[in-house]
């Protein structure tokens, strides 16, 4: 435990991990933000349904060839037609990534650099291509997503409700590149490599 | 990952629908109607296919079964046809889906049941359609995990049916390819590169418990399916030894036969007219026949002998005739041949001593009256000749044994449509 508090219950918030910037109580279900020396609450974690999952907070996996993946932290989106989980963890070398999960798409995604981003005229469609670090991509998928919950730690801060766009591009030989924008022109760019969803397998 | 939709009701006939697929799923189609709906814009009718004819299969929707530990349900249904020279090939399609490993297909054709997932990490090199195929000189080849794949055959679908949820957009009349490669030796699992509007590679494995698995009413498997792995009958070590050693001793006792037979002796090479009226040999053992046997050249002719034959002791032990004929014409394959330049005399000796042979022609074509005749004995004769048989038929029936596995890769790679002259 920590010696940070839930500002909603004061109950003891867990052993934070040096990345973490929102924590979910485990007393209350507060959404905490941490803020250097200050916490602020960021109202609920929003309901996660029971659903089978491939992967679990505090439940290492391995994740075929990138090895054993632990999560620490877990964001659902709903899509409208369904929803996807995405898991943030480390693999066994401390490396901090995400695992995209839906419905047995499995991407294991590392942000790209922002030199590396793809330079595009206005927004993403489907058939569209860019290109990233030498290697094109073809827009696959472009839909709207909402936040619908968490749990454990996230290395940024999630709004639960807040909608934002996302598009799915897909590369030469399984490579996937996705990209995520919110209304106030913020955007984020990952790059992934897909794993099969019978290669990931509980360690514990 | 489905959302809490469990049921609809068909927007074109009213019937209830189950929802068994997840979020990814794009259309519906309705089995009482043949409506198609767009599951992503409120079920709304996007066509009609009434009068579908359903295909032969024992699999239904909401169906649920384990593949790997996996719960699958089944959510779809896919009637498939390729028509080529005048032939008709079918099979069924069904999609699967987990909520956790997402999608795949089982198929059933000709009663043998495979499991088809999408591939993501593709191949290197171009991908491969029909009509590429056509351009190669050389069976196309690829590498996928390490693994070498040779190019099996080229398919043209065309879909009849249709009934449940998909992923994408089906409908009956579409048509689309796909190429198939299976890897050599032992490996039995397909690598499909499939052209119906969108370009997928898919992996195919055998799953011959699918039915078992789904609580489906069992299969009834017709010859070797390319993707049927070898198994070896029960048996088949012991068989495969016992014929080895069949041959192994039916072989021994033919050569065993064959060393002890005594030497070949020639009484008389000559003309017929030439024949002695008498001629005699020794006999020193009687455990074993004794064999007289005359060859003559013939050609288009005939010759009968007359044989009189006695013992040391002075009974005759045969008096017998032996007629020699041979014709034959025609060329390649229509040449014949009719009759034998061989015949013989084999007797049981009675005592040891010297035997006495009479022999005269009896009526000699004109023909055979220049060709040589020749007479030769043979003390110690044993019959060799059904040993070697059995030794024969051992070692095909040991061959057979053993080239099962050999047989049943031949037997899968039969349907593949590159030809030898392509290679």
């Amino acid at each position: 435990m920590t010696d940070r508090t839930c500002p909603n219950c004061g109950a003891a918030l867990p052993e934070l991990l040096a990345h973490a910037r929102m924590v979910n109580c485990e007393f209350c279900g507060s959404s905490v933000v941490l803020e250097d020396a200050a916490t602020r609450l960021a109202g609920q974690a929003g309901v996660m349904a029971d659903a089978p999952e491939l992967i679990e907070v505090g439940v290492p996996v391995r994740l075929g060839e990138a090895g054993s993946f632990n999560a620490t932290g877990h964001v659902r989106y709903d899509y409208g037609r369904g929803y996807w989980d995405e898991y943030h963890g480390s693999l066994e070398d401390g490396t901090l990534l995400w695992v995209s999960v839906d419905e047995g798409d499995v991407a294991l995604q590392r942000p790209v650099p922002k030199s590396n981003w793809p330079r595009m005229q206005g927004p993403p469609r489907i058939g569209r291509q860019v290109s990233s670090n030498g290697i094109d991509y073809t827009c696959s998928e472009v839909d709207n997503a909402t936040a619908v919950a968490f749990r454990g730690q996230l290395p940024e801060e999630i709004v639960l409700g807040e909608i934002h766009m996302y598009a799915n591009f897909s590369g030469p030989r399984g490579a996937i590149l996705s990209a995520e924008f919110w209304g106030d022109g913020e955007a984020a760019w990952f790059t992934g490599v897909w794993i099969d969803p019978y290669e990931v397998e509980r360690l514990a | 990952m489905t959302g809490t939709v469990s049921a609809i009701n068909c927007t074109n006939c009213g019937a209830g629908l189950e929802v068994l697929g997840g979020g990814r799923v794009v259309t519906q189609v309705c089995g009482y109607c043949g409506a198609r709906l767009d599951a992503n814009d409120a079920y709304r009718v996007l066509s009609v296919h009434a009068g579908m004819v359903r295909p032969d299969t024992p699999f239904r929707l909401g169906m649920t079964g384990e593949i790997d530990g996996v719960r699958h349900t089944i959510i779809g249904t896919l009637g498939y046809v390729e028509r080529w020279g005048g032939q008709e090939w079918r099979w069924v399609d069904h999609m699967l889906y987990s909520a956790t490993h997402g999608y795949a297909w089982l198929t059933v054709e000709d009663g043998h049941t495979l499991l088809t997932r999408k591939v993501r990490d593709w191949p290197d090199a171009s991908f491969l359609t029909a009509q590429t195929v056509e351009l190669v000189d050389t069976r196309p080849v690829r590498t996928w995990r390490g693994r070498s794949y040779r190019y099996y055959a080229s398919s043209s679908w065309e879909i009849d049916f249709v009934e449940g949820e998909f992923t994408w957009r089906p409908e009956r009349g579409q048509r689309g390819s796909a190429v198939s490669l299976m890897p050599t030796g032992r490996a039995s699992d397909m690598l499909t590169y499939a052209d119906g509007g969108e370009r997928e590679i898919e992996v195919t494995r055998y799953f011959p418990e699918a039915a078992a698995t789904f609580g489906a009413e069992a299969l009834r498997p017709q010859g070797v399916h390319p993707l049927q792995p070898y198994e070896a009958k029960r048996g088949k070590r012991f068989y495969g030894l016992w014929f080895a050693a069949m041959t192994v001793a039916a072989l021994a006792i033919a050569m065993a036969v064959t060393a002890t037979s005594g030497a070949r002796v020639t009484l008389f090479h000559g003309p017929p007219a030439d024949l002695p009226a008498e001629m005699s040999f020794e006999v020193a053992s009687t455990t074993r026949p004794v064999r007289l046997q005359l060859f003559q050249d013939l050609a288009q002719s005939w010759a009968e002998y007359e044989m009189t034959l006695t013992d040391p002791a002075g009974t005759v032990l045969a008096q017998t005739g032996r007629g020699i004929s041979y014709y034959y014409g025609g060329s390649g394959e229509d040449a014949w041949s009719e009759g034998s330049r061989f015949a013989s005399l084999t007797f049981e000796p009675t005592v040891p001593g010297r035997y006495l042979l009479e022999m005269a022609p009896d009526q000699v074509d004109p023909g055979a009256s220049r060709a040589p005749l020749r007479l030769t004995v043979q003390e110690g004769r044993g019959a060799a000749l059904w040993s070697w048989i059995a030794a024969g038929l051992f070692a095909v029936a040991f061959l057979w044994t053993l080239s099962a596995g050999w047989r049943h890769r031949m037997a899968r790679w039969k349907g593949s449509d590159w030809t030898e002259e392509d290679d």
